[in-house]
């Protein structure tokens, strides 16, 4: 009795110490422990008879109750099972209820869904009534079997190239085709994958293609050694320097001449355009200046030029002469997102939105900041018209480069990387296509990705262009694909790193100060807080200005919505 | 009698093979839940829009774990027949139902939080004194996370019979109420204008949703001008960081603008 007494005594000291965390499961151990012991040990036989009366006799008390509930259950069956299904009937009605009064307040969404799924359902089922459908199965089942087959030879495929058995490759072809005839005609099951056994050797020259591209030379592997090739390659290069607006594929052009109407119109009004940074705003504006000489052109990002519209911004209309047009380039650079901040942007809105006589404004923002502005002082009121930059695609992406090339008197063909070597492999695998064909499918890959990297933003394109750019061998360009721009230290990077992000991209650039200044960090903290920062590539210093990595930039914007600070 | 040794016998057949597969089968159980609850915990982080969406899983899956666990410890392994389960259920069901009272009520009001989902894990809720994000619910309680950074145990049961303030119902976004107080004789309108643009020049603002502004009077030692300031965050987290940022960025301004504000400090005289 004692042992049993310490032995509970100290399961309920472990109870306490583990309350927390296993309460429920010390509730379980007791009786298993019990049992245990019970069960093997030698010393305890001498309890068990003791233990055993103890039971019965707990057991012996608790029947009488039992026998009596059991009683109590069989006289009252009648009355019991009636209320138990009264109880049951009545929960189920009171969830028809709600779920009906939920019907109801919702009806319309409800109707709407159920529509779409008996669509979907109907799409489906049409699809199994046609005989195409069985036939895509059955091909699609050979295909994954022939697939695991060729994967199987594709290894050894690889060991006899190691050492070199081969030989050429194009001999060998021809000797063991028909060798394979020979020994795959006694088969019927083997005729499908004889020829993809067939192919394999067909596509020889594509493999060895591949492994030409891949070829080992030498590489650029710190950024300096990278800007230093990039400054050695020829002066026809340096288109990618510098892009023009005439080849600026995102402003399609009917909204050149809509703009050009209102301009000639010499009314007064005002334009807004946004874009994210380097689409080719500046580009615009820059064209508008050339093309109507009247105009003035304020380029915000210079510090000097925004001081001398900001001197002049109180009695703007005395300094200016009549019909002119008025070109302000990133006024995200007027404002400061902090108490006091708003005031030049406010002012600069009170201007354009008093309408002087003949006077048209052009005013260029960053994408960012026109949604974030918007959300204060509504464009509607103040701008006559808008115009912001539309998408494109990667394919659009590939015809720019494409035309850009050839222009300069150059071809181009793509590295692939490991991954992108398994693609074209599945690929051939399923279909002979031509070296062509490979060739353009790893320049459509390379284009996606970079268009990954900096979305609609044709000048981070270049900058990455130039940067993949590998070797250079008589008029072709060898480029290799960059690395995936999702940088895992992003997605998991503190609040008080995305803030500082965020107001970076919302201003375009800024100065240490400001940024103390803007989200009430001490300077100190700013400090390593901006190394932390530029260490991790996400951000750039140029002349005192910090700015996003352009590398990184669509990661960043991702992460923004992730975090809930953007919406889709 | 007779079923009394029946249940006696019953326990002398289990063999050391099946207690070691029970045990590892809750220890397994205890694993598992764990390493679901860390997985989706992540997954949630990750995609921090869909938070709360993610989270409200955790709770289901691991109840469904654990039943199938039991389901596997009495009808897998210890093979209990169903009349030895009846005879078992009526006479010791009773005695533990009596003993374990409590828990018995725990798991009932963890049900119930569970298949009712009066709030998810997630939001902000306030329960009696205590106020913060709920980060796990099981059978037994509900954890909280308050401001404190400290985790706060209830019971589940205890939902049942008090009522609970669910400040966000399943969204992100909270509102935030910051108040200050400034003199009688103030300048409303500049301080308004003030605390706008502090709202609109906090990181933390959601401004898809209005800002509400609104003064009163109060009496405190003198009187006093109440400004209840009433903004969105982004994310329910930051409420605290969101209200005092606001707070800071209005005492800096009226600070740089040498503008009065009341002071407390009692004179001697």
């Amino acid at each position: 009795m004692k042992i049993y007494d310490t032995f509970v005594g100290t399961i309920e000291n472990l109870k306490i110490l583990i309350s927390d965390k296993i309460a429920f499961l010390s509730d379980i151990t007791i009786p298993i422990v019990f049992i245990i012991l019970y069960n093997f040990s030698g010393f305890i036989e001498s309890l068990k008879s003791e233990i055993i009366s103890k039971v019965s006799y707990f057991i012996t008390n608790f029947s009488n109750v039992s026998i009596s509930l059991v009683n109590f259950f069989q006289t009252n069956k009648i009355l019991l099972s009636t209320a138990i299904i009264v109880v049951l009937v009545s929960i189920a009605v009171l969830t028809v209820i709600s779920y009906l009064i939920n019907f109801f307040k919702h009806g319309i969404n409800y109707f709407k869904k159920i529509k779409l799924f008996a669509d979907d359902v109907k799409k489906r089922l049409k699809v199994l009534i046609k005989p195409q459908f069985y036939k895509e199965l059955k091909r699609k089942f050979e295909k994954k079997i022939s697939f695991f087959v060729v994967k199987f030879l594709d290894y050894f495929w690889d060991h006899f190239r190691k050492f070199e058995i081969i030989g050429d490759p194009h001999k060998f072809n021809s000797t063991l085709n028909k060798k394979i005839d020979d020994f795959t005609k006694r088969f019927v099951l083997l005729s499908k994958i004889r020829t993809f056994i067939k192919r394999r050797f067909q596509l020889l020259n594509e493999t060895l293609l591949l492994k030409d591209l891949t070829k080992k030379q030498e590489e650029h592997t710190t950024e300096r050694q990278k800007l230093l090739f990039i400054e050695s390659l020829p002066e026809a290069f340096s288109v990618f320097k510098n892009v023009s607006f005439t080849e600026n594929p995102f402003l399609p052009q009917p909204w050149i001449d809509e703009i050009d109407k209102h301009l000639s119109a010499k009314s007064k009004g005002s334009l807004v355009i946004s874009g994210h940074s380097g689409i080719g705003k500046t580009s615009l504006l820059r064209y508008i200046e050339k093309k109507y000489p009247q105009t003035s052109y304020y380029d915000l990002t210079d510090p000097l030029k925004r001081e001398e519209f900001i001197s002049q911004i109180d009695n703007f209309e005395v300094n200016v002469d009549k019909s002119k047009i008025i070109a302000l380039d990133g006024l995200e650079r007027l404002f400061k997102r902090k108490n006091g901040g708003f005031d030049l942007i406010r002012k600069t809105f009170s201007l354009i939105g008093s309408r002087p006589d003949n006077i048209f404004w052009v005013v260029s923002e960053n994408k960012l900041f026109y949604d974030f502005i918007n959300k204060i002082i509504p464009s509607e009121g103040i701008f006559t018209s808008s115009f912001s930059f539309p998408n494109f695609n990667s394919d659009f992406l590939y015809k720019y480069f494409d035309n850009k090339i050839a222009s300069i008197g150059y071809n181009y063909k793509v590295i692939p990387d490991k991954k992108t070597i398994a693609d074209v492999r599945k690929k051939i695998n399923r279909k002979i296509i031509s070296e062509n064909e490979i060739l353009n499918y790893l320049k459509s890959i390379y284009f996606q990705k970079i268009y990954n990297f900096g979305k609609e933003n044709i000048f981070y394109h270049n900058e990455i262009f130039l940067k993949s750019i590998k070797r250079v061998v008589d008029k072709t360009i060898f480029i290799e694909i960059p690395p995936t721009s999702q940088n895992k230290d992003i997605t998991n990077i503190r609040q008080s790193y995305v803030f500082i992000l965020f107001t970076i991209a919302l201003h375009g650039a800024l100065k240490f100060e400001d940024i103390s200044e803007i989200l009430l960090i001490p300077p100190k903290t700013a400090e390593y807080q901006l190394l932390f920062l530029e260490n991790k590539n996400l951000i750039v210093k140029k002349d005192e200005y910090y700015s996003l990595n352009s590398y990184n930039y669509p990661g960043v914007v991702k992460m923004f919505q992730d975090r809930n600070l953007l919406s889709r | 009698m007779k079923d009394n040794s029946q249940i006696l016998d019953y326990f002398n057949k289990i063999g050391s093979n099946k207690i070691i597969l029970i045990v590892l089968v809750i220890v397994a159980i205890f694993f598992l839940t764990k390493i679901v609850r860390k997985f989706l915990n992540k997954l949630s982080e990750r995609y921090i829009v869909k938070r709360i969406l993610i989270k409200n899983f955790a709770p289901i899956i691991s109840l469904t774990i654990n039943l199938a666990g039991l389901f596997f410890i009495v009808f897998g392994v210890l093979k209990v027949s169903k009349d030895a389960l009846l005879t078992f259920g009526i006479s010791a069901g009773v005695a533990i139902g009596f003993a374990i009272q409590n828990l018995l009520a725990n798991v009932f009001g963890g049900l119930v939080i569970i298949f009712t989902r009066p709030f998810n894990i997630g939001d902000k809720i306030e329960v009696g004194s205590y106020y913060g994000e709920v980060i796990d619910i099981n059978l037994l309680k509900v954890k909280i996370l308050n401001s404190d950074d400290s985790i706060v145990n209830i019971p589940a049961k205890s939902f049942i019979e008090s009522s609970t303030l669910n400040a966000n119902g399943g969204e992100l976004f909270f509102q935030v109420t910051t108040t200050l107080y400034f003199p009688n004789n103030v300048d409303l309108q500049r301080i308004k204008e003030i605390a706008y643009e502090a709202v609109y020049s906090s990181p933390y603002a959601l401004l898809d949703k209005p800002i509400y502004i609104s003064f009163s009077d109060e009496f405190k030692e003198f009187l006093l001008t109440r400004m209840k300031i009433k903004a969105y965050v982004y994310d329910h987290r930051y409420e605290y960081g969101f209200s005092s940022d606001i707070y800071e960025r209005i005492k800096k301004c009226l600070s740089d603008n040498n503008f009065v504000y009341p002071n407390f400090y009692r004179y001697p005289f």
